[in-house]
């Protein structure tokens, strides 16, 4: 098993000095090489338990492990993460920006230029390498984003809304691709994201979270083996999934049916 | 790749329509100052001949002292200039570390940007006298505010996501302040030094004309004074080519606005 989660709890402190629960009593278990995706209303701390995951943030209670390690600081060689927003440094050409994890490890330059070299060609843009992050795409941004967290070689690739700030026709094209390298490089993937279809899409398994205090109110497996095509899209047990997702998230009570 | 050219053919396009209507405009000031001159009848006190400038222009060339006044000046604004954006930027930087440093150091350099330190340049001729000290005191006080107050909120200012990476991707302490913060701090820090050097022009030249004993800002007083208009629009154009070189050896030394991802 890659990732444990035990009675995660966090709180946030307002400025008024109350306390506010944004997670709660979170029990999970992510399996190696296992797709898993984190959908919920929005507020309902999806963000901050992929932060608690990768040790970005330290829970109030219980504790998270990797490989049986606790998580108390962020380490990418354990788990990487994509950001929603790329966020790759405006200063540094692409090359450089897939390699920065390996650089900040103090690797050699000529071993981090080979391995982000290596990763640009698996995402499609090795002939972009000495390009600035601002002459590309969002959907390219993305991809070097994705390309920096896999030259770290980790065990679990930590997604927030990766294709969140994308238009839909990349976001398509981006997600089947992206499909293909995450099924073939053979990690576990936790996913954070706010389309039915993309929790749907690429999950062997969906959490569902309630609204605040975030808890898991549902996992539903899905049995299609990945990667999927894009005609899954249209199969029935998509539909239905679909469609209990939906029920869950737009009818309070049935969440609330759920979560008991 | 047609996309690209037909815009790179567009931007080039819109690029010479700009410079014929600069010279154009330029061409309409020699115009209105011709015309003054001539059929004008305005006053050689007002505005010399152009042909008349020229000439000192080209005497200029020849002269020593305005070789003299030309080096005085370009020391005191590179003096200035250096000693202002390094002392502003090791104050930005220590103030930058903690909350309450920054908390207080943060209003202390907007009063000392507000704070007209020309009111104090009497004080500083008293302390240094009439030579080049006074002047680059003067313009060094006056550029540190401005600078040490950008960088100060440049490097406060980072954005956390970029923090972010670099605690997601391993960061030691050292890497973050220097390869994270300090990177992302450089537009923002580029941009008051931009406003420093602006200022250091400014002062140093005005410091001249105020109470000096060489420098341009002096020569220009001194002519005008002994009513030398044509020798006086001369030393203006020899500043103005020192500005603009100035400006132009700071846009190209200092590194673009790398912000703004597509």
């Amino acid at each position: 098993m890659a990732l444990q989660a035990k009675n995660l709890e966090v709180t946030y402190r307002t400025a008024g000095g109350r306390s506010v629960p944004a997670l709660t009593d979170i029990n999970l278990e992510i399996a190696d090489r296992e797709f898993v995706t984190i959908i919920g209303p929005s507020g309902c701390g999806k963000s901050t338990l992929l932060k608690c995951f990768g040790g970005l943030l330290s829970p109030s209670r219980g504790e998270v492990t990797v490989n049986g390690q606790p998580v108390t600081e962020p380490d990418p060689n354990r788990a990487a993460f994509v950001f929603q927003d790329y966020t790759l440094l405006p200063w540094k050409n692409v090359l450089d920006n897939a390699a920065v994890g390996l650089h900040f490890a103090g690797r050699s330059k000529a071993e981090g230029r080979a391995k982000g070299q290596e990763m640009l060609e698996l995402v499609g843009l090795d002939e972009f390498a000495k390009q600035f992050p601002r002459e590309l795409s969002g959907g390219m941004q993305q991809r070097v984003a994705v390309a920096r967290a896999m030259a770290m070689d980790p065990d679990i690739l930590l997604m927030d809304e990766p294709f969140g700030a994308l238009d839909e026709q990349t976001r398509q094209k981006l997600g089947s691709e992206m499909g293909r390298i995450l099924t073939e490089t053979e990690r576990s993937v936790v996913m954070v994201t706010h389309s039915l279809d993309e929790a749907v899409f690429w999950a062997d398994r969906i959490i569902v979270l309630s609204a605040r205090p975030g808890r898991i109110a549902k996992e539903i497996e899905v049995k299609a083996p990945r990667p999927r095509s894009l005609s899954f899209i249209g199969t029935d047990e998509f539909a239905l999934i679909r469609a209990e997702l939906f029920r869950l998230l737009e009818v309070p009570s049935a969440m609330a049916e759920a979560s008991q | 790749m047609s996309a690209t050219s037909t815009q790179a053919v567009r931007g080039t396009a819109r690029r010479i329509k700009a410079n014929v209507l600069r010279l154009a405009a330029l061409i309409a000031l020699f115009a209105v100052w011709g015309y003054a001159q001539g059929p004008g009848g305005a006053s050689t006190l007002i505005v010399p001949k152009i042909g008349d400038v020229f000439d000192e222009f080209l005497q200029f060339l020849e002269n020593r002292a305005v070789y003299d006044a030309l080096w005085v000046t370009l020391t005191e604004l590179v003096i200035s200039l250096v000693i202002a954006a390094l002392s502003a930027f090791v104050v930005a930087f220590w103030a930058a570390r903690t909350d309450l440093r920054a908390k207080v150091i943060e209003p202390l350099l907007v009063w000392g940007y507000l704070v007209p330190h020309i009111l104090f340049y009497p004080l500083i001729i008293l302390w240094l006298g009439v030579g080049m000290s006074s002047k680059i005191a003067y313009a060094t006080s006056s550029a540190f505010f401005p600078i040490a107050f950008n960088c100060l909120r440049a490097f406060r200012g980072v954005d956390p996501k970029y923090v972010s990476v670099g605690r997601a991707y391993g960061a030691s302490k050292r890497q973050m302040d220097w390869q994270i913060k300090f990177r992302a701090a450089v537009p923002m820090a580029a941009a008051g030094l931009r406003i420093g050097c602006a200022l250091t022009l400014v002062t140093v030249l005005v410091a001249e004309m105020l109470s000096a004993t060489n420098g341009l800002g002096y020569l220009l007083k001194f002519y005008s004074q002994s009513f030398n208009t044509a020798r006086s629009y001369a030393i203006i154009l020899v500043i103005l080519l020192v500005v603009g070189i100035f400006h132009l050896l700071i846009s190209k030394l200092l590194p673009k606005n790398m912000e703004g991802q597509a």
